[in-house]
């Protein structure tokens, strides 16, 4: 299975409130945000003048530049398929996608910070959480789990929980008759551009043209070059990565992008 | 001519001498981290106040309590005005609101996720804030907390609050305090507090 | 500082007489370990309870809401899923209501303003000194100069039980609601005008055919089911029609965008009626039936062509016929919305008359998809204060114009002119609850110089405000998360589903903090100080809630027991009632010197160089109520200024260029936003959000933020009619700040 989100614009009236939902649900900082809103327009498009909205979140892509850039080390993790309870077991680092139902995650615990995910997103989807510092770090990242917790409990995620407007869809993208997949099929798209087509799962529906040009023209437009280079790095095989890890070069790289990180603060 | 036998108990009386001392210490400190009123805030306390100053040396801020004693007309009045300028809502200025989660939470909140961690740091202690209308992470009932720690000789828990739960969030209100507290009375007692719960190198 | 010992040191050595400190507020329990908290937060859901009975008023459509609290903490808000109103849904503002509750600037204790009104300089003090000093003082005014030298400001729900003590037993009628002066109070005396009834939001938008809007930015505007009407009636294929100078977001969702000069409407409502009934395009049934003056009306309005409307309202010919069209095509099913806030102009009644004349002309009212009025639940018992038996000496008496269809009080500006010239009599007394008439009523400097003159100034609210700077006394109000007052009454939001009433009385959801006290208790231990005692009508907010319940054989812990809200069974809204009128021609207007039919008054254009200031609203706030909210000010914290394309270029304005804003009086903003630049807004015109730049230095994130509209509405505007403001009339040119 693969959860994905659709958010249908003709519908989305810009109120705001899926990000202020979610900020309480986790305690989001005020400033950064899991999600977020960005208003678009009033402006001309080939299609007449558009009023429309951005409404964003990490999209669990297929391929996400932010899994394979983590630096931390990594561990045995046993995964389980809330469904048929099946078991699998990954070597993953502290961040990870889900091979049961495609969702990107998180351990906060092993996190140490680095923002190297953070500069991978080509959609700006993850952030340094300074709150969350510890001994070892200058806070954590995080982003949009999907709500994974309250799924499990059977509830819908905070922000579609809210949505007056029943503008946000989530679901299953691998179950054709899903109301998600619907709107595939119904022409519902991913932001993408030529340069970033990393299999986003968060998808946008309009039947307005001027609509949908001027949400498109939010779409990221490069791959950041950080996540270039580290998606380079991910190409060479495991082994080959632990052996470097090491020499210790993986530590001199951890050591730059604590740097970073203090340069962007200041 | 001391013996080995003696020694430890001697060592424990005097830690444990300490740790009442410092208790007392940090009760005090508590209450003049309260809204001031007649019942405790009198010339007795401020006669401790200075007596306190004076037994650490610090000469120019004893220098300036008496200098503020001996100008003020009604020095209950003064401290009220000044407390609920720096701590309740001050105008014109900013106040510098003595909870904890306003510090440590991202978003400037009180009851925030500190409020909820230091309440269950009390309660694993064995304590409770009760029948007080301030939320638990005030200063005053943190100090309050210190010293129920110290009374009762639980060092490691007391240094265990203060490095992760006081420290971190009054070193930012010390900072914007320093700016802020113009009346001797609490910036000194803001320094006193700081003092007595910095850590030692 | 010189530091000679460290703490060990000073700790070992030192023998010093600390007075030794009872630790009464904490209390020893028995001894646990101390364990690791999580890194990541649990969510609202985990070990928290559901507190039902919460109602809403972050903003004033009061959606049900649950609250997640874990350990008295709470953590989140939702929406009452048992609702039929809201749903599990609500908007920004209600979910942000957490930091309102949590706020460290918000009130917490009484406190007397030691320094100047303006500059003020606070002191916290007991409960029962700030109840003496309000009492003494505001018996002294009233002892002086009679009780009509009190003027009352109030706003929201917990503000009518203090302000009824105030009008009725005390018997001041000097009473002005920011809630009908300066709003909606234009449109439900027009209406009265016309059909006799207030028109709410009334329209049956889920099941209509076209949707016409005047103004209204629904998006921009949220009120939860409101919204969920309108954007039901799109999915089933409503036409929108939206009349606005502005691309609103309503605009944007549009067939038909009317992008029309400020100031106009009535000339293109006039029109559109007269060319429908030249036409024979009306419902000429429903008008024999119900319709009082027609003829005269229809007679009147006849010089309203569409060429002549057309060039007032600066929109083409076609446009006005393609609307007019549209409505007649789907009439009666049609929602001509009666818009909310409508001071505007200070030509406004005259413009909702002519609204309510249009739903008349369509015959759109009782059928499916036009005004059709909700059936709620009846039977909630009255709780109020009793009348004294002093009769009132009203200022309107003594005015120039007496403005007879005045919404319930007194109109503003006669209570402020009375202040500031002691005439007819002197206004010495003055009581503010939960307004803020700094941001709420045009003209600061007026505002100001009424406060200044007072013997006595007292505030209650929830947040310091601007208006809270020139309190006397300020009193700590309990919030709505933290108080029994409101009862929220209604139906299904959609009647094209199962009919339904709910009754949900506001609880709260959690206890309050510090001292706050909620408004019964305030105002009745003010009335015993005040000599009032034996007229109290209820002891405390739960008796109040309880007796009101008791009329419809309900109580609050029978409510609770059904999650928070009661629904019943509803009654079809549909049909019209046998004494239904449109009363086309009022000859009581013609009385008392107004137009008796809908008539078009032109009003001031923008001069060379200016173009007129247009406000609305921020989808994330609420007036100037939630400018201090840590998360609404993250989402939203200022003003940009729209600014049309064509102007900017012509002006040499680029996006994002910083600016203050300049009014026809020489008047500059205090502060500065960034510019919009926008195809979105007609020439003439610029728009900001309305509610920002808060003076008061008290409100750490809301202080100075965007620019406040208000500041720049010096040029008053009344509504002859109903006294109430029109606040659309002030020019600006935009100053660039480098």
């Amino acid at each position: 299975m693969q959860y994905g989100m659709i958010i249908d614009i003709d519908k989305c009236v810009g109120c705001h409130a899926c990000t202020i939902a979610c900020k309480a649900e986790w305690e989001v900082p005020a400033e950064f945000g899991r999600n977020w809103v960005y208003r678009l327009g009033p402006a001309n498009t080939s299609a007449g003048m558009s009023y429309t909205y951005y409404p964003g979140l990490c999209n669990h892509c297929d391929e996400p530049p932010c899994v394979d850039v983590c630096p931390a080390d990594t561990v045995n993790m046993t995964m389980k398929d809330a469904k048929t309870g099946k078991t699998v077991t990954m070597e993953v680092a502290a961040t990870w996608k889900d091979p049961f139902n495609g969702t990107v995650q998180i351990d906060k615990e092993r996190c140490i910070g680095c923002g190297a995910c953070r500069d991978a997103c080509p959609y700006g989807a993850r952030y340094i959480n300074e709150d969350l510092a510890d001994d070892e770090s200058d806070g954590k990242a995080d982003k949009c789990t999907y709500c994974m917790p309250r799924v499990a409990e059977g509830l819908a995620p905070s922000c579609v929980q809210t949505c007056l407007a029943g503008a946000r869809i989530f679901g299953d993208l691998d179950d054709p008759e899903s109301e998600v997949s619907q709107y595939v099929k119904k022409g519902a798209v991913a932001l993408t551009s030529p340069a970033v087509q990393i299999g986003s799962n968060g998808r946008y529906y309009s039947s307005k043209k001027a609509d949908m040009e001027l949400l498109m023209q939010s779409a990221p437009q490069e791959m950041p070059e950080a996540s270039l280079r580290r998606i380079m790095l991910a190409k060479m095989s495991q082994p080959a990565l632990k052996q470097i890890k090491e020499l210790g070069l993986i530590g001199l790289a951890g050591g730059l992008f604590v740097k970073s990180l203090k340069q962007d603060k200041e | 001519m001391h013996s080995t036998e003696s020694q430890a108990p001697k060592l424990e009386t005097e830690l444990s001498t300490e740790a009442s001392l410092l208790s007392e210490i940090y009760g005090f400190l508590a209450l003049a981290m309260r809204y001031p009123d007649s019942s405790f805030l009198d010339g007795q306390f401020l006669d401790a106040y200075e007596a306190l100053l004076q037994s650490l040396e610090w000469k120019e801020e004893y220098a300036d309590m008496q200098k503020w004693r001996s100008q003020t007309g009604d020095f209950l009045n003064d401290l009220q005005i000044e407390y609920t300028q720096l701590f309740i809502n001050a105008s014109p200025g900013t106040t510098i609101p003595p909870y904890a989660s306003v510090y440590m939470d991202g978003d400037r909140s009180i009851q925030g996720k500190t409020t909820e961690k230091i309440k269950d740091f009390y309660r694993s202690c064995g304590y409770e804030v009760t029948s007080s209308t301030e939320p638990p992470d005030h200063i005053q009932h943190e100090l309050e907390f210190l010293a129920a720690l110290a009374g009762e000789n639980r060092r490691e828990e007391e240094t265990l609050f203060l490095h992760s739960l006081f420290r971190p969030w009054f070193i930012r209100f010390l900072k914007h305090s320093i700016q802020e507290a113009r009346h001797p009375f609490y910036r000194v007692s803001i320094q006193l507090i700081d003092f007595f719960t910095k850590e030692e190198q | 500082m010189a530091i000679h010992l460290s703490r060990r040191n000073f700790l070992k050595t030192a023998s010093i007489a600390a007075a030794s400190v009872p630790l009464s507020k904490v209390v020893a329990k028995a001894e646990t370990g101390v364990a690791k908290a999580p890194l990541v937060p649990p969510g609202s859901f985990k070990d928290t309870d559901t507190v039902v009975g919460g109602v809403c008023e972050m903003c004033f459509w009061r959606c049900q809401l649950v609250g997640k609290v874990r350990d008295g903490r709470l953590v989140k808000i939702e929406g009452n899923p048992k609702s039929i109103d809201n749903g599990a849904s609500i908007c920004a503002r209600g979910n942000a209501g957490v930091k309102l509750l949590y706020d460290p600037d918000r009130l917490k204790y009484p406190m007397k303003n030691v320094g100047k009104r303006g500059a003020p300089k606070w002191q916290r003090i007991t409960w029962d000194e700030a109840l003496d000093t309000c009492a003494t003082k505001l018996k002294n005014v009233i002892d002086e100069h009679g009780p009509e030298s009190l003027a009352i400001f109030p706003h929201g729900a917990s503000a009518s039980y203090p302000f009824h003590f105030f009008e009725h037993t005390v018997g001041t009628p000097n009473v002005s609601e920011a809630s009908f002066f300066q709003c909606r109070g234009i449109r439900d005396m027009a209406y009265m005008a016309t059909i006799e009834q207030p028109p709410g939001e009334n329209v049956d938008m889920p099941n209509t055919k076209v949707i016409f809007l005047l103004g209204g930015h629904f998006g921009e505007n949220v009120h939860v089911s409101h919204l969920k009407r309108y954007l039901k009636g799109l999915e089933n294929g409503a036409k929108l029609v939206v009349v606005d100078p502005r691309f609103s977001a309503s605009a944007a969702k549009a067939d038909i965008w009317v992008p029309i000069r400020p100031g106009t409407d009535t000339a293109m409502l006039l029109a559109i009626m007269n060319y429908l009934i030249q036409n024979d395009k009306y419902a000429a049934d429903f008008v024999d039936e119900y319709g009082e003056g027609f003829e005269e009306f229809a007679e009147g309005i006849k010089e309203w062509t569409l060429e002549k409307a057309a060039a007032e309202c600066d929109i083409p010919v076609a446009q006005i016929k393609e609307v007019a069209d549209l409505l007649a095509a789907n009439m009666p099913n049609v929602a001509i919305h009666p818009g909310r806030h409508v001071s505007w102009y200070g030509n406004d009644f005259q413009r909702q008359r002519a609204l309510a004349c249009l739903t008349g002309v369509l015959g759109a009212f009782g059928v499916k998809g036009a005004f059709v009025p909700p059936k709620g639940p009846k039977g909630l018992k009255k709780v109020s204060w009793p009348h004294g038996d002093h009769d009132p000496d009203l200022l309107s008496d003594y005015a120039d114009n007496s403005h007879d269809f005045s919404p319930p009080g007194t109109p503003t500006d006669l209570i402020r002119d009375a202040a500031i010239t002691g005439k007819p009599y002197p206004i010495k007394g003055c009581v503010i609850w939960g307004q803020n008439p700094i941001q709420t009523i045009p003209n600061q400097e007026k505002t100001i110089k009424m406060l200044e003159q007072m013997d006595f100034v007292m505030c209650t609210d929830v947040m310091p405000t601007d208006i809270t700077m020139y309190a006397d006394i300020l009193l700590p109000e309990c919030s709505y998360l933290e108080r029994y007052d409101y009862i929220k009454t209604g139906t299904q939001w959609n009647f094209a589903d199962e009919h339904q009433q709910y009754i949900a009385p506001r609880m709260p959801l959690v206890d309050p903090e510090f001292e706050r006290k909620d408004g019964i208790w305030i105002t009745n231990e003010l009335a015993k100080r005040m000599g009032y005692g034996e007229f109290i009508p209820t002891k405390d907010q739960v008796e109040m809630v309880n007796t009101r319940l008791a009329g419809v054989g309900l109580s609050i812990d029978k409510i609770r027991a059904e999650d928070g809200i009661h629904i019943q069974p509803g009654k079809d809204p549909y049909g019209i009632s046998e004494d239904m009128t449109v009363i086309f021609y009022n000859e009581d207007l013609e009385d008392a010197g107004y137009p008796p039919i809908p008539t078009y008054i032109p009003v001031e254009r923008a001069p060379q160089g200016y173009m007129r200031l247009l406000y609305g609203r921020s989808p994330v706030h609420t007036f100037n109520r939630t400018q201090n909210n840590a998360w609404l000010m993250a989402a939203m914290d200022s003003t940009p200024v729209w600014l049309n394309d064509k102007v900017a270029s012509k002006l040499g304005f680029k996006e994002g260029d910083t600016v203050s804003l300049e009014n026809q009086d020489g008047v500059k903003s205090r502060t500065t936003a960034t510019v919009k630049v926008t195809p979105g807004i007609r020439e003439d015109a610029v728009y900001i959000y309305h509610g920002f730049g808060s003076i008061n230095p008290e409100l750490t994130i809301g202080h100075n933020k965007g620019i406040d509209d208000t500041s720049l509405i010096t040029k008053l505007a009344v509504d002859p009619e109903t006294g109430c403001h029109g606040m659309r009339n002030n020019f600006v040119k935009l100053v660039k700040v480098s």
